[in-house]
């Protein structure tokens, strides 16, 4: 009896097994869309439709970092070309993932979206959530997310609701994946001594609504660049998604480039297209550093509370990558 | 009973065969004596024999047959005796490949199939994830769901290679019942698994280990029931 009969008769399937190529990993946001997998605090420390959930109360630290590791090796991390994760800086799930991808799979490159710390908040919490970032900017591309830019109701609706600041930030994390894990525009950021960008994100975009182009770049640049400047730009991601745009590629690319003009020091941009049909548009701006006048709060409130704190090489690392931690006193 | 005139050592003998001994008997003039007897499955088994000058070695005696009627005879006797003893160890041989060899690797198949489909049938419903998260270490060896999935495949497939190995052992008629269980078994246990995860695996097993005893059981009947006819005959 030959092998081959046998395994007829028992009838063994055979199965392909895809990993995606990019992981999002979402932490404490929303919960698995496509390629993006969720990680957050629950009432179990479980797996579910590809979610991790961490009862966090129950775990020590190192054993929610075992529990992570044993998630990131289920999600095929292996087989991952590159990563890319959102969450709240400073937030614990956050800042155990962050590190556990940093320790583990540093080979990875990948994207860290989070907001910065809010003008009201505490010394302590602005000191640990850039102690976080810094764990996300060694992750290769860094997106900042201005926390008051959130609360701008132009960038808020889709379809007549209101998106939540937890839903935009989710939503720039799968374009990100989209946009920054192409491969050609991730070779193109590596190039940057500072992989950092800001975004701008604006929902509804029809080219039935809006005229042309220029005038949601417009918009674009007014909801984020007003405290920016313009000549720090030097390469400029436009993402877009079932507008209507897309149609005319040449008018879109056309009307793109004749506005990047603007950007003095422009060294490169780039168009990525989006597959979902969503109707909306992204322009991620990548700046050389933050403007100090606007962000000099973070720098202050982080200094003034590291000499509390055991270690704050992390944080201070992190003010630099910004550039906010020049001229202010120490 | 058949009888064979011989010599040796100059005197003559008359082998009186019948069906469990060599009676020999040295052939005086005048008259005869029985001088031993032989088992005749040891002669069987012992005896040396030379076609080209009829004689026929055993424990120290060198017998010459004079008729090669005779000594055909004789040794077609031997023949049939040893072809009869190989086929009996055979089947005792088939009895001890079925309840030791055979009967492990069935189970060994059963269980490493069923860990295979469980978690190809999971990733399906609840997605790679889940279904590696959820499956023992112990028992894929990695957590990685490729890794898993080809470890598990390999284990499948080495098991299935020595099962077919031994089956190759075993009388095509046999093996066809046991193909018929293992088909049967097989279809069962994908109806099973459709609505099982991994913990239904230990109870899935528990419910075949009767059927496969029981095919054994019957084929060790059988082939106990023909050595026994054997032996009725003899």
């Amino acid at each position: 009896m030959k092998l081959e009969d046998l395994i007829n008769i028992v009838n063994v399937p055979v199965k392909t097994i895809t990993i995606p190529e990019n992981i999002g990993i979402s932490v404490n946001m929303m919960r698995r869309q496509g390629n993006v997998f969720a990680a957050l605090e629950g009432e179990s420390t479980k797996v579910e439709n590809g979610n991790l959930f961490v009862k966090m109360k129950e775990l020590k630290d190192e054993e929610i970092k075992s529990v992570i590791n044993l998630w990131f090796k289920c999600l095929g991390f292996k087989h991952v070309q590159k990563t890319a994760v959102c969450g709240v800086l400073g937030d614990k799930l956050m800042h155990l993932i962050l590190t556990a991808l940093s320790e583990q799979y540093s080979d990875k490159p990948g994207v860290c979206i989070s907001t910065l710390p809010p003008a009201d908040e505490t010394p302590y919490k602005t000191f640990t959530a850039l102690s976080d970032l810094f764990y996300g900017t060694r992750l290769g591309v860094t997106i900042i997310v201005d926390y008051d830019i959130l609360w701008n109701e132009l960038t808020f609706i889709e379809a007549g609701g209101r998106k939540t600041p937890r839903h935009v930030i989710s939503d720039l994390l799968l374009i990100a994946i989209t946009a920054f894990l192409n491969r050609d525009v991730y070779r193109k950021v590596e190039e940057f001594n500072r992989r950092l960008f800001i975004p701008s994100i604006m929902y509804c975009v029809s080219s039935n609504v809006f005229r042309d182009l220029k005038g949601v770049l417009r918009l674009s640049e007014y909801l984020i660049l007003t405290d920016y400047k313009k000549e720090d730009v030097e390469y400029i991601i436009l993402y877009v998604d079932g507008t209507g745009f897309e149609k005319d590629e040449d008018l879109l690319k056309q009307s793109f480039y004749e506005w990047t003009k603007m950007f003095k020091n422009l060294m490169d941009s780039d168009i990525v297209y989006g597959t979902e049909g969503s109707r909306r548009i992204a322009v991620f701006f990548n700046v050389r550093e933050l403007p100090k006048e606007k962000y000099k709060h973070i720098a202050e409130k982080c200094l003034s509370v590291r000499n509390m704190i055991d270690n704050p090489t992390p944080a201070i690392e992190s003010l630099k990558f910004l550039g906010l931690l020049k001229d202010v006193p120490s | 009973m058949f009888q064979v005139e011989a010599s040796y050592n100059n005197k003559k003998y008359v082998l009186v065969v019948d069906n469990s001994h060599i009676q020999l008997t040295r052939k005086k003039l005048f008259s005869s004596s029985i001088e031993t007897l032989f088992n005749l499955k040891d002669f069987a088994i012992n005896a040396s024999f030379n076609d080209t000058d009829l004689k026929i070695e055993y424990r120290g005696y060198t017998f010459k047959i004079h008729d090669t009627g005779d000594y055909i005879r004789l040794k077609n006797t031997v023949d049939e005796i040893l072809k009869k003893e190989e086929e009996e160890r055979k089947l005792k041989n088939e009895i001890e490949l079925l309840t030791s060899k055979v009967k492990t690797l069935l189970l060994e198949v059963f269980t490493s199939r069923l860990w295979y489909v469980t978690y190809l049938n999971n990733i399906d419903k609840s997605g790679y994830v889940d279904a590696i998260y959820n499956l023992p270490e112990h028992i894929s060896q990695t957590k990685d769901p490729i890794e898993a999935y080809e470890n598990l495949k390999a284990k499948l497939l080495e098991k299935l290679d020595e099962l077919s190995q031994a089956l190759n052992l075993i009388d095509p008629s046999r093996r066809e019942k046991l193909l018929h269980m293992i088909q049967e078994t097989v279809a069962k246990h994908d109806e099973l698994i459709k609505d099982g995860g991994y913990e239904k695996i230990p109870e899935f097993l528990n419910n075949t280990k009767p059927s496969i005893e029981n095919t054994i059981g019957e084929l060790v009947k059988e082939i106990s029931s023909l050595i026994g006819q054997r032996d009725a005959k003899q």
